[in-house]
């Protein structure tokens, strides 16, 4: 589960890292509009020399999540994400920009929960309340996602439809007529919802990794959709598919130790058992 | 001691001049914006010529109130008319306002049957209330050279939108063949509010020519547009995917784009049927949308996946871009490379917002592309040998100018 989570913070870094040295982030353009835009009219180079900065943070991030996770490098890499998120909001000018937050949680929490989890992956601190927080951050951070998406989804972002529209082109060779893909879109909607909503309130293995799947799905269609040029958009989202894959190998991990402490504890009173009846006095 | 005293006073001149300046231009600044018309009571303000359909026969009047009135029309007469026709507004209501405590009210009239290349002059009437009297001219439908203005982004920099609109009248009345500007999109920062489309639209009244001439505006939606308020300004209903072409003669077409809608399904077949049928009958094809296909500093929009194939198999001339912030022209590309036989993409956006220094590394703005920065207007000049294009900055000097010659297979057709 450690690893999945490392795994998924690494790509992710990689990829915000990668499409940051390539393109403009939503902070840049925070950083550098003028006041009348709702910008702070920095100079292009001092907005660039902070892209640069987070750039640096992010790779750092990577080579911490894969060597040795500390909090002092993952935090500035979950606060990158906000002000990533903030500034989206805060700029506008994006399909449901007012979602931007809550659609980066997941992103935001990969690298929080594997700070939380990191020193605490032996197994007696599984069940400490270190790890179980963490798994709440990652529960929420997931469903906030994939509720946001959802709604996305249901108003029908147009980049939603553009992205049924050429994967049913590209790997089913059906050219979909856009009012199915628009009403595909409000049926993607709603079971998003249900699995946010699921992952929150029941401890349910396979809900965790149908979102792992549809998370993953989404995030590669970029790379179907527009080619390799757009794969860091699709690494960027890694944590839409490590997170709920981490969530369900975590309960399915506590729910074996369950069986086996209740096998092994029904094995010892069964023994006990024995040695009591063979150290009776009526058989003794 | 005598120094100290020196100083001071000085200081307190130059403190008392700072002050006089100050007050002298609190006292002008109002003078200025009542160059805009008064939006009190049915006084008819932020007067726009729409043109969306086809010029040459038709055009849509639009304006607002302060107050909602009753009675709303145009009086229209054409060089040849003998009398004033009287149309009145096929749509009339509230500009929608996303809690912002701001009321004011559409217009829209219609006028259709009108003649080709023929000066219209317009009075606009709200209860009572009129309007100076304007004019337009219509396209005209015979084959003669004109010119159109492009250009974009208009939504950050008051101060230069303002001086851009005026740079466009002085244009129009310098070369009244200018027939229209296509604007790019992203008129404002924040398309629900409707205090900024106000002032957008007060600012757009600095179009017309010193002669009292309209310059018809070809609206494209951009990312910054969203909300209801765009179609409500540009009278498009309610539901309008904002997609259409026109013709500004019997042989320049002009598709406009909306790069916030799905650009693949309806839109991308819509453009194919267009294109196929348009191509054959004209001899210049341009494209207008909002987020660039290659842009200068941006991530390349869904246009380079949805639309580039099709621009490039009906060999589109021109596409014009905005969203960048700053001036672009590729060369000629086709497969993702300089082809003399491609199509060229100018524009990326001056209309009034901070202007961002281009990505000079990106192979498609290095010679014979250009790039750079500055507000301006990109002018487009059509002649039946070739397109002439220059772009010219706020104080007259031309940046860039380029001439695309006319394609083989067109001019080898005619």
């Amino acid at each position: 589960m450690v690893w999945v989570l490392r795994i998924t913070v690494v790509i992710q870094c990689l990829g915000n890292a990668s499409e940051l040295h390539r393109f403009d982030s939503s902070v840049f353009s925070f950083l550098w509009n003028n006041p009348e835009a709702g910008g702070l009219d920095f100079s292009e180079q001092t907005a660039a020399a902070v892209e640069t900065v987070a750039e640096w943070v992010l790779i750092a991030g990577a080579i911490s999540a894969l060597v040795r996770p500390l909090w002092i490098v993952l935090l500035p890499v979950a606060l990158w994400e906000i002000a990533m998120a903030a500034s989206q909001t805060w700029m506008g000018g994006s399909f449901l920009y007012q979602l931007a937050l809550p659609a980066h949680a997941a992103r935001i929490a990969a690298p929080i929960v594997l700070a939380m989890v990191y020193r605490r992956a032996a197994q007696p601190a599984l069940r400490g309340a270190g790890v179980v927080g963490a798994m709440w951050i990652a529960r929420l951070g997931i469903a906030f996602t994939f509720i946001a998406h959802g709604c996305e989804a249901w108003y029908q972002h147009p980049r939603f439809v553009d992205l049924l529209l050429s994967g049913s082109d590209q790997l089913l060779d059906w050219q979909m007529p856009e009012d199915k893909a628009r009403t595909l879109l409000m049926a993607i909607a709603v079971v998003d919802w249900i699995v946010a909503g699921l992952i929150v309130v029941r401890r349910w293995p396979a809900v965790a990794y149908y979102m792992a799947f549809w998370g993953a799905v989404t995030a590669v269609s970029r790379v179907v959709q527009a080619g390799m040029p757009a794969y860091a958009e699709a690494l960027l989202r890694a944590s839409h598919a490590g997170l709920p894959l981490a969530i369900g190998l975590y309960w399915q991990f506590i729910r074996r130790l369950d069986d086996s402490s209740s096998n092994s504890s029904a094995e010892a009173s069964s023994d006990d058992a024995v040695h009591a009846q063979n150290n009776s006095p009526s058989t003794s | 001691m005598t120094r100290f005293m020196h100083k001071t006073t000085r200081r307190v001149l130059r403190s008392a001049f700072s002050l006089a300046i100050s007050c002298a231009a609190a006292l002008l600044l109002p003078a200025v914006c009542l160059a805009d018309a008064a939006l009190e009571g049915t006084n008819p303000a932020q007067w726009r010529l729409i043109w969306k359909t086809d010029p040459s026969t038709e055009a849509t009047v639009s304006w607002s109130t302060a107050e909602a009135g009753e009675q709303h029309r145009v009086y229209v007469k054409g060089e040849s008319d003998e009398m004033h026709r009287m149309v009145e507004a096929h749509r009339n209501g509230q500009y929608t306002t996303d809690g912002e405590d701001i009321e004011l009210h559409y217009h829209h009239v219609k006028l259709s049957d009108l003649k080709p290349a023929m000066r219209y002059r317009v009075v606009i009437e709200s209860d009572e209330t009129r309007s100076p009297e304007m004019y337009f001219l219509t396209a005209p439908d015979r084959d003669v050279p004109m010119k159109i203005l492009f250009g974009g982004d208009s939504r950050s920099d008051q101060r230069a939108r303002r001086q851009v609109n005026q740079l466009m009248a002085r244009l129009m009345d310098q070369r009244p063949a200018i027939l229209a500007v296509a604007h790019g999109g992203d008129y404002i920062v924040d398309g629900r509010k409707l205090s900024q489309w106000s002032d957008w639209m007060s600012d757009h009244e600095l179009t017309v020519g010193r002669d009292s001439r309209l310059l018809p505006i070809i609206p494209t939606r951009g990312n910054h547009d969203g909300g209801p308020l765009y179609n409500e300004i540009f009278d498009f209903p309610p539901d309008d995917k904002n997609y259409f072409a026109l013709n500004l003669g019997p042989q320049i077409r002009l598709i406009t784009l909306n790069t916030e809608t799905s650009t693949g399904g309806d839109q991308a077949q819509w453009l194919e049927n267009e294109l196929q049928t348009s191509r054959p009958e004209n001899r210049w094809l341009l494209a207008q949308y909002h987020r660039p296909a290659y842009p200068a500093v941006k991530e390349p929009g869904t246009a380079l996946q949805h639309w580039v194939p099709l621009f490039e198999e009906y060999n589109l001339d021109m596409a014009c871009e905005a969203d960048g912030h700053n001036i672009k022209r590729t060369p000629p590309i086709r497969d993702n490379k300089v082809d003399p036989t491609g199509v060229t993409y100018i524009g990326e956006g001056g209309f009034g917002v901070k202007q961002r220094n281009p990505d000079m590394s990106r192979w498609f703005l290095q010679p014979p592309g250009k790039a750079g920065v500055g507000h301006h207007v990109q002018l487009l000049e059509f002649y039946p040998d070739r397109l002439e294009y220059r772009v010219i900055l706020l104080n007259g000097r031309v940046f860039d100018e380029h001439v695309l010659p006319v394609r083989t297979e067109i001019a080898a057709g005619r």
